[in-house]
């Protein structure tokens, strides 16, 4: 399953930075800078995405106090910053040339800082608290903290007067959306190319979290003994 | 606190390379800001290139980075398991 997840990640980057570079046309006003789209909102919906995971993961694993959830969030959580962290960079090498600035504190942007900070803090939380239930159940609730914010950033550009573009793709998008389909293509394979890499990269850390508390639990049976 | 700090530590490399990537695009911003440059860059639909490949640039040295940290922890988990086997074996 992993192997065939690392091969479909890799062949479809290749495609997506074909067709990112190569394949689909220029917009006209914003020019080349609008490519940075085909990156930036599939690392934007997987960044949203992942502190649903980390949230509900929490939550069944404080039902179930099955261990395999927590390394699920814990996993989710660490992906997370790495993609959250991208959505920022990403956001402001877009801006610079269009808005001229690096970043403004615009509602988007401030919610999906808020974001970000949401993340760094579960991971603090479960760094600083002792061991066992008690850390992870004050790291559930700032995750659950940062799952009331997804929504937040997704609706952000109509709840406010945002310099950030309009929605083009999803539910609430704007019915004129004049989005070429060559552009909604590249769009919707470099989604489904991000979505699975996140999926590898998160099942490899899973595993690897598992590992990590087993070794803890030797390592206090071998203390203790 | 050690090992927050410990982990902290392996990010400034990826710091490093943003910090220096935006700086290298802001000097060439600034330089090029003549208004005969400027109006050159509007006719030119390639003239933002150098941010789409800045893009791409950290986006793969970050996933890069993160599969390198991924690595280094498995191996010091490989080396933990040796050390633990060694423990074991001198105690029997």
């Amino acid at each position: 399953m992993k192997t065939i997840l690392f091969v479909a990640s890799c062949t479809l980057m290749l495609v997506t930075i074909y067709m990112v570079f190569m394949w689909v046309p220029t917009e006209q006003n914003l020019g080349v800078s609008q490519r940075i789209f085909y990156v930036h909102v599939p690392l934007g919906w997987i960044g949203m995405v992942s502190i649903f995971v980390v949230g509900i993961a929490s939550v069944i694993h404080l039902l179930t106090k099955k261990n395999l959830w927590d390394a699920i969030a814990y996993s989710a959580a660490e992906l997370g910053v790495i993609f959250a962290t991208l959505i920022l960079i990403t956001g402001a090498v877009w801006a610079k040339p269009v808005w001229g600035v690096w970043w403004s504190w615009d509602p988007k942007l401030t919610t999906t800082l808020i974001l970000w900070f949401v993340y760094v803090g579960y991971l603090m939380v479960r760094s600083f608290s002792p061991r066992g239930s008690q850390g992870r159940r004050y790291a559930s609730v700032v995750a659950l903290l940062g799952a009331i914010d997804a929504p937040i950033i997704y609706l952000a550009s109509i709840w406010w007067r945002t310099a950030h573009p309009n929605l083009n793709i999803g539910p609430l998008a704007e019915a004129d959306s004049d989005l070429d389909s060559k552009m909604y293509i590249t769009f919707f394979v470099s989604l489904i190319t991000f979505t699975i890499f996140y999926v590898y990269v998160m099942l490899e850390r899973i595993q690897m979290r598992k590992c990590e508390d087993d070794l803890d639990e030797v390592h206090q049976y071998v203390s203790l003994n | 606190m050690y090992p927050l700090i410990s982990r902290s530590l392996r990010l400034v490399p990826f710091i490093f390379i943003t910090v220096v990537s935006m700086l290298v695009l802001e000097k060439s911003f600034v330089f090029s800001d003549s208004p005969l440059v400027s109006e050159a860059k509007q006719n030119d639909p390639d003239a933002n290139l150098k941010y789409l490949f800045a893009v791409f640039f950290l986006v793969w040295a970050l996933f890069f980075g993160y599969i390198f940290f991924l690595s280094r922890r498995l191996k010091e988990m490989r080396n933990e398991v040796a050390i633990l086997k060694k423990i074991i074996s001198e105690r029997e």
